[in-house]
């Protein structure tokens, strides 16, 4: 089988997904056969919205050996606890989105459904006060997750905010260093072999040819190989997520710098807030139907903390994917593959996981249909079941102020998302899919954050003594605060192990 | 709850396990808010009318175990209990045998998954034994236990293990269960299910004429399907074309000497044997194709391999591989075997019931019940077709062909859901799991590599590893294994140990 090994793997485009891919299949190259070219244009300009992760991108970098402070230092990171969210259930209303978990569950009953009977009682504090990564994230704490398991700062959880094209040129040095091939050049024609179609070269303009046996479409939007030339098709879901542009503009810093994203809904979609190290990214999703240009700029120039560096930078973007991810020996990654606004921060993990299942389900040269199917399988469902919870805080919005937001609370979403909310409105049951990226807790947190109701607790609670259960909680609550409190602040933190260099 | 005033009177028919099962878990869960009673028969049935390998039960009954607040030590006392750290099916290839286990094997390195290591290995030529990776099987082989790590650096964490239990003794202490939690007894026989005009059941009438009036009714008749299939009519679909084994043969006999920690499976000529070890003595079955096959010389084949010529007690049952299409219909909630029923090949019996009590308890209905049945019948249906999936998967691996039964296992057809999984494993390795599967990824990958099925390649990244350091490792993890599983004591002695033994003549 080592003949049929992929000889030639040529990444088209070299943006974050690009190069997260070159990084993470230069270790192919170890069996002799395979060798990888990353085909990208100076011209073209790279588009970094997600510049926020979620836990997972730790596993990436592990799997590559990554030193952390490397990175932050290289990418004027920050630590990322979770995100808030302003104006959502209604306006003035402020949620935190945390990482980790809210409590423990007592004698295998949730410890949500305890909390459901004993807040409204006055016999427990807010949920957000049994999560350690949501205590810290509040006090503008951070250190690392205690190893040994059991400790309350065990469950700390954690990921990152970073500058998306400067870790883009990290991990371009990475690969580079462990033998990925960059060939300079425009694309100006993707040459395919008869009779099945499969893409045989990219010729560059001058006439220059890369030629390939596997080719990894990170051309963002357009989708130059997946969708210009094997015409697979995009399912538009704007129906759901009917924001269609936004303008990004880096500010200047402030103090202190906090350690979680900020997400502030305003009257046609919402503004992201990203603290970097030597700056803090920001940007204004918005429904174009509702809001024109200059006027969606005015409201993000407005909403800055502190003075913007530059002119906003616009983009346009339609929601929904590609209906086939992978087609005939083309892969499509990152902005290729489809489009979720980046709400929940999953763009670079979406990325990340297609990584993932390429490599588990890497091909040799014919591209067998079994692995093709099942790629495209778990892709679909994936970025389903993403859409669904980011479609869930438009949802659940009880915004009657702008026509946007009524719009959004009365739209009809899809039977697998309508279950889920239905199935918590009434005993706070929170059903997840299998392999779920967004664990109970996630949904927990904005569920509960935009005021949703439950009409009653699980019956199994009754079933332990309230004065016990009630001290447990009020342990939780404490052991939470302590250990939060005895945390380092997020900025020594970052000034004593990562701090970029100027 | 005080806002659900509407559901307050629940009403459980059966007599068997299951029913007792859902008993106690509502009794459990409904404290004082709800009356809760079960009709049951004025004579409760023998272990004799339970499905075969009932006793064999998988890890997370022991979940289901604490919710009700029983001790398992007390449990494994009480129920001439043992330890299983996993199934031994013998037969089921030319030659030789394989442990399913409740575990893992090895490690994930390097962020590939483990047994793309063994394919590389198997791939290179070399005789890969995978259950030497596998810490549940090592020691299960060694006749060797003990509780698993909570820690997950150590290697005993890669374990888990389920109970043998004799259950007509479990269904005692789940009377006890349901008793002292105030669920009322009611001793007599469903004569006449009433029903209103909108297609809900209104009320009982028992065979001495008292009636039985309430919101919710629970059917746990088993293959009866009293309420459910009788009165209400719901649909049953059929998977015997797949599954035909629908009739088994039960017998006991003494057991001096307790050995290893397992359930033994064995392939027989019209369907399988399975030998459950308890405290004392091991329950046997002969789960056959009554096509093919009458009880008589199924006890007689049953007895051969039992080693005995004579045993005290013999039983009959017959349960059908199906499902019922909406097990929640209206006001009626069908759990265990009147909800459906899988060939227990993979001890799935007890763990599909508590399964669909968990299932329903957490969606306990309110007035208005439309989402929760719909939710219900969803969850309910996806596991059944899934553990239907695993059963079937015993036969469509199996290497045997000789006589009538095999041939026609061997010619079935194999459902698409289950046709897909197979053809992933087969091109690369990949195991593939769907929603609501009742065992997880390992015990399919345990019944390939036992089945002796490799995958055509293994995963690229695997595929670059260097192969000496490959080789090394996994003999690393192997010697891991066997050290760890030559620390535990003998199956008997942990149970002597922890003072865990039956009393004598229990």
């Amino acid at each position: 089988m080592a003949d049929m090994a992929v000889r030639d793997v040529v990444i088209v485009g070299g943006g974050t997904a690009g190069w997260m891919a070159a990084a993470a299949l230069c270790r192919l190259q170890l069996n002799g056969t395979t060798s990888i070219t990353v085909v990208e244009s100076d011209e073209i300009g790279i588009v970094g919205v997600g510049e926020a992760t979620i836990p997972p991108i730790r596993t990436y970098n592990t799997m590559l050996g990554i030193d952390e402070r490397e990175m932050l230092r290289a990418t004027r990171g920050s630590y990322k606890l979770g995100i808030e969210f302003v104006n959502w259930g209604r306006v003035g209303d402020v949620y935190l989105h945390p990482f980790g978990s809210f409590g423990r569950d007592i004698e295998a009953i949730r410890f949500h459904q305890f909390w459901l009977k004993y807040y409204p009682l006055g016999l427990a504090a807010p949920l957000a006060e049994y999560n350690v990564t949501a205590v810290a994230a509040k006090l503008n704490r951070f250190h690392h997750p205690n190893p040994e398991p059991g400790t309350v700062l065990n469950s700390l959880e954690y990921a990152y905010h970073f500058d998306a094209a400067l870790y883009g040129r990290f991990l371009r040095s990475y690969a580079e260093a462990r033998g990925v091939k960059r060939q300079e050049g425009k694309i100006v024609q993707v040459r395919q072999r008869e009779p099945d179609g499969f893409i045989e070269a990219v010729v560059l303009t001058g006439g220059r040819r890369v030629p390939g046996d596997l080719f990894i479409d990170c051309s963002g939007f357009r989708g130059l190989l997946i969708e210009q030339t094997l015409h697979c098709g995009y399912e538009d879901w704007s129906h759901w997520l009917p924001c269609d542009r936004a303008l990004a503009v880096p500010s200047e810093s402030v103090n202190p710098l906090i350690p979680y994203t900020r997400a502030t809904a305003h009257t046609a979609g919402w503004q992201w807030r990203i603290p970097l190290q030597h700056r803090t990214g920001n940007g204004y999703v918005y429904c174009s139907r509702y809001v024109s240009d200059d006027e969606a700029t005015a409201t993000l120039l407005k909403n800055l903390d502190a003075k913007a560096m530059g002119d906003p930078r616009p983009l346009r973007f339609v929601t929904g994917r590609r209906r086939k991810f992978w087609d005939r020996n083309c892969v499509a990654l990152g902005l290729a593959a489809g489009f979720l606004e980046p709400l929940e921060s999953t763009s670079i993990y979406l990325i990340q996981s297609g990584i993932a299942r390429l490599l588990a389900l890497f091909p040799d040269r014919t591209c067998n249909e079994v692995e093709i199917d099942e790629y495209n399988r778990l892709t679909e469902l994936q970025m389903e079941q993403i859409r669904d919870f980011i479609i869930l805080h438009y949802k659940l919005t009880q915004r009657a102020d702008a026509p946007f937001w009524r719009s959004c609370a009365s739209m009809e979403v899809p039977q697998t998302l309508a279950r889920k909310i239905n199935l918590f409105r009434r005993r706070g049951r929170i059903v997840r899919y299998q392999d779920e990226l967004f664990t109970e807790d996630s949904w927990l947190a904005v569920m509960l954050g935009q005021n949703v109701k439950p009409e009653r607790y699980d019956p199994l609670v009754d079933v332990l003594a309230q004065d016990n259960t009630v001290a447990v909680l009020r342990r939780m609550q404490v052991l939470v605060r302590q250990a939060a409190e005895s945390l380092p602040g997020h900025g020594d933190f970052i000034a004593r192990h990562c701090a970029a260099a100027g | 709850m005080p806002d659900n005033a509407s559901v307050c009177r629940v009403v459980i028919v059966g007599g068997g396990v299951e029913a007792w099962m859902v008993a106690a878990a509502l009794g459990v869960a409904c404290g004082e808010r709800h009356t809760v009673r079960i009709v049951a028969p004025d004579e409760e049935p023998t272990a004799e009318g339970e499905a075969a390998n009932v006793g064999s039960t998988l890890p997370p009954l022991r979940a289901f175990n604490t919710l009700l607040g029983m001790d398992e030590d007390y449990l494994i006392r009480a129920c001439a209990g043992t330890f299983k750290l996993g199934t031994e099916f013998v037969g089921w290839r030319e030659r030789g045998n394989y442990i399913q286990p409740c575990g893992e094997f090895g490690a994930t390195l390097g962020g590939v998954a483990f047994h793309q290591y063994l394919t590389r290995l198997h791939a290179a030529g070399a005789a890969v034994r995978p259950e030497e990776y596998c810490l549940a099987a090592v020691a299960a082989r060694a006749g060797r236990f003990t509780r698993p790590s909570q820690d997950p650096s150590s290697v005993q964490s890669t374990m888990s293990y389920a109970l043998h239990l004799d259950v007509a003794r479990y269904r005692e202490q789940l009377i006890d269960v349901a008793r002292r939690h105030r669920v009322s007894i009611v001793r007599g026989a469903v004569g006449e299910v009433v029903l209103g005009h909108t297609g809900h059941i209104t009320a009982l009438i028992l065979s001495g004429g008292e009636r039985i009036e309430a919101d919710l009714f629970v059917d746990a008749t088993g293959s009866e399907a009293l309420l459910i299939g009788e009165a209400l009519g719901a649909p049953f679909e059929d998977w015997s074309d797949a599954l035909p084994c629908s009739r088994h043969v039960l017998a006991w006999r003494e057991l001096r000497q307790l050995g290893a920690p397992l359930t033994r499976v064995k392939a027989a000529e019209f369907g399988w044997m399975t030998r459950v070890p308890l405290q004392g003595w091991v329950a046997c079955g002969y789960v056959y194709d009554p096509t093919l096959l009458d009880d008589e010389s199924a006890a007689k084949a049953l007895l051969e391999w039992m080693e005995v010529e004579v045993v005290t007690r013999v039983s009959y049952h017959s349960a059908k591989s199906g499902r019922r299409v909406t097990p929640w219909q209206g006001n009626c909630v069908a759990i265990g075997e009147a909800a459906g029923f899988v060939e227990p090949v993979e001890s799935t019996a007890l763990h599909l019931t508590q399964s669909m009590i968990v299932r329903f308890l957490s969606l306990f209905p309110t007035h208005v019940p439309n989402v929760e049945p719909r939710e219900y019948n969803r969850l309910v249906g996806n596991e059944l077709e899934r553990a239907r999936d695993l059963a079937i998967a015993h036969y469509a691996t199996a290497g045997r062909a000789a006589g009538e039964f095999w041939r026609r296992r061997s010619s079935a057809a194999i459902p698409d859901p289950l046709a897909y999984k197979m053809a992933q494993y087969a091109s690369r390795g990949k195991l593939v799991s769907y929603d609501q599967e009742p065992v997880p990824e390992a015990a399919w990958l345990a019944l390939y590599l036992g089945q002796g099925i490799w995958s055509q390649r293994c995963e690229a990244l695997a595929q670059v590893a260097d192969l000496e350091s490959v080789r090394q490792q996994l003999a690393r993890v192997r010697t891991t294994m066997e050290q760890a599983a030559t620390a535990m004591p003998t199956h008997a002695a942990y149970i002597h140990q922890h003072r865990l033994g039956a009393p004598a003549n229990g």
